[in-house]
């Protein structure tokens, strides 16, 4: 009678779970795990995959391209990331010193958020664009000339974080806001009482009490980042000079340009050792100054 | 921290407020207003914000000429799929994850927990034989069974689920309702707020993939929005106003969709605040 009961428990729940756990198998772990078979393989779009051991990985470490879109990615994490924060932080102070008009701007600074990151993309042609690009038309008025933004190995790479940070800063002020929304007041009435200024209750005060939000946004952020793609297909299609190719425009531009799905999987399964490590080495260095 | 700022503090945070507001919205302006011109004026100098003489010409381009109406119907159709199919089985099993026992249930969940750091992008090769094996390549079910997997919903929703009384669902239970009945009357209706912020969440992230669309689907007529959109810029002569046209359209949906479900919007990025 108990054990039936304890059985009947057991099934019920996998019913539960059954179809989440069935398509996070078939669409999840099985293609990472073929993932992984797949970088010792070669061919699969028009022939059978063949076997070749261990050449694509010794490929991989011989191809300078390689190392090189890693940097871009990395790169273009580490323009991308500090500055939409540090951007979005601003705003959210801003936003949540002001009372007359907060939700009117919170609504208008959260819009380019919701656009597909490809649409916010092809607006920054008409914001970038040498001839008729609305920056341009700016750059005309105050230094004379139009600016080259994607055509320079140097601008190419901040011009696309830029476009993030255009996007996401709706995103991350928000969720700053909330942050600091959740903060306790007396501590701030009692550190008042104590004569500490503005300047000093944001950085003794607020920063230190929103180490746990700044942990997770910079974790997902980083993750999500690492993978960029979108924008730079739009932009500049990995180039000038392939100063722009991250990662997955690799990945994307092996299987269907290069036509070499085994050494794609190899960069991808590369992907995923980056974004592990990163993440890890993050909440690691977030751990140390706790 | 709601101290009463100063007055320079303020007028410093209207400031960079007014300055926020510009940057965010002067784009879609400069869109509308190239995708009101015709292609030649646009490439004058200085530029004219409100052209004399509005031209509807890229719109009806748009819609007559390219596949726009096309793909926004499909964005729809996979989207609202999606949408319906992952709520179903993301509240099965978040209900289980955390209202029932089971043998395996930390192991499930630390599974499940560790899957979200894993770089979709990374994936799409061997997805894409996966479905092209399947024979469902080119398929709208290319784009709707994979989204299914991803298992961050689910947390989202247990979050909700958790803080139930466990009181009710006992009552329930010597009344003699089966799980599936507590689950469908009285978990489901409790969690309404979370379902639509679960929905919200899960149709913006199809409504703005691009990737996946772009590896799974090659028939134009098939395609998504954003591809679509895309495509339409690799044409050897691009075609700025019909580019901008497209662009401005894309965002309609959304925004119409921002407007009705605003504070479920906010209570998106409320959420993920805490919980990360």
């Amino acid at each position: 009678m108990r054990r039936n009961y304890v059985l009947r428990r057991n099934l019920t729940a996998y019913l539960f779970l059954a179809p989440a756990l069935f398509f996070f198998g078939t669409f999840l772990v099985w293609p990472g795990i073929s993932l992984l078979v797949q970088t010792f393989q070669t061919g699969g779009v028009m022939s059978p995959a063949v076997f070749v051991g261990t050449r694509n990985w010794e490929r991989t470490f011989a191809d300078p391209l390689v190392l090189k879109t890693i940097w871009n990615t990395v790169r273009y994490c580490l323009m991308a990331i500090p500055a939409v924060f540090v951007v979005a932080m601003l705003f959210a102070l801003a936003l949540n010193a002001v009372s007359v008009g907060q939700t009117a701007f919170k609504t208008i600074i959260y819009y380019p958020t919701l656009q597909p990151i490809l649409v916010a993309a092809l607006m920054f042609t008409f914001v970038l664009h040498q001839d008729f690009g609305v920056l341009n038309v700016l750059m005309r008025a105050v230094i004379g000339e139009p600016v080259n933004f994607l055509g320079n190995e140097v601008l190419a790479m901040p011009t696309i974080a830029m476009v993030e940070v255009w996007k996401g800063m709706g995103f991350w002020t928000l969720l700053f806001l909330a942050g600091i929304q959740s903060l306790p007041r007396d501590l701030y009435h009692a550190a008042e009482l104590d004569g500490a200024g503005p300047w000093q209750r944001f950085f003794q005060l607020t920063l230190p009490l929103l180490k746990p939000t700044f942990f997770f946004s910079a974790i997902f952020a980083t993750i999500v980042n690492l993978q960029v793609f979108d924008s730079i297909f739009i932009l500049t299609d990995g180039g000038p000079f392939h100063s722009t190719a991250s990662t997955t425009w690799y990945i994307y531009r092996s299987l269907f340009t290069f036509n070499e799905p085994g050494y794609g999987a190899t960069l991808s399964f590369v992907l995923v050792l980056v974004v592990l490590a990163l993440t890890a080495l993050q909440s690691y260095a977030f751990r140390e100054r706790a | 921290m709601s101290l009463q700022p100063t007055r320079p503090m303020m007028a410093a945070s209207y400031g960079l407020l007014a300055i926020a507001a510009v940057v965010s919205i002067v784009p879609f302006l400069y869109i509308l207003s190239t995708s009101i011109k015709d292609t030649r004026s646009l490439f004058s100098y200085p530029p004219e914000w409100i052209p004399d003489q509005v031209f509807w010409g890229n719109y009806a381009k748009l819609l007559q000429e390219t596949s726009f109406l096309n793909w926004t119907a499909n964005t729809f159709m996979v989207g609202i799929m999606i949408t319906v199919l992952k709520l179903a089985i993301d509240a099965m099993a978040a209900y289980a994850l955390a209202k029932l026992d089971f043998v395996g249930k930390r192991a499930v969940s630390a599974v499940l927990l560790t899957a979200v750091a894993i770089p979709v992008a990374a994936l799409i090769i061997p997805l894409f034989f996966l479905v092209r094996d399947m024979g469902l390549l080119n398929t709208y079910w290319a784009l709707i069974l994979p989204a299914l997997a991803n298992p961050l919903g689910i947390f989202l929703l247990r979050s909700f689920i958790v803080s139930l009384p466990d009181d009710l669902l006992h009552s329930a239970r010597l009344d003699g309702a089966g799980e599936f009945r507590i689950f469908v009357q009285i978990i489901l209706p409790l969690i309404s707020s979370g379902l639509v912020v679960h929905a919200i969440f899960t149709f913006m992230l199809q409504y703005t993939n691009f990737l996946w669309p772009l590896v799974a689907i090659q028939t134009e007529s098939r395609q998504v929005l954003t591809v679509g959109i895309a495509s339409l810029k690799s044409n050897f002569v691009v075609d700025w106003g019909l580019i901008s046209a497209a662009s401005l359209l894309a965002t309609i949906p959304i925004t119409l969709l921002f407007l009705a479900l605003q504070r479920f919007f906010m209570a998106q990025s409320l959420s993920s605040a805490l919980k990360g």
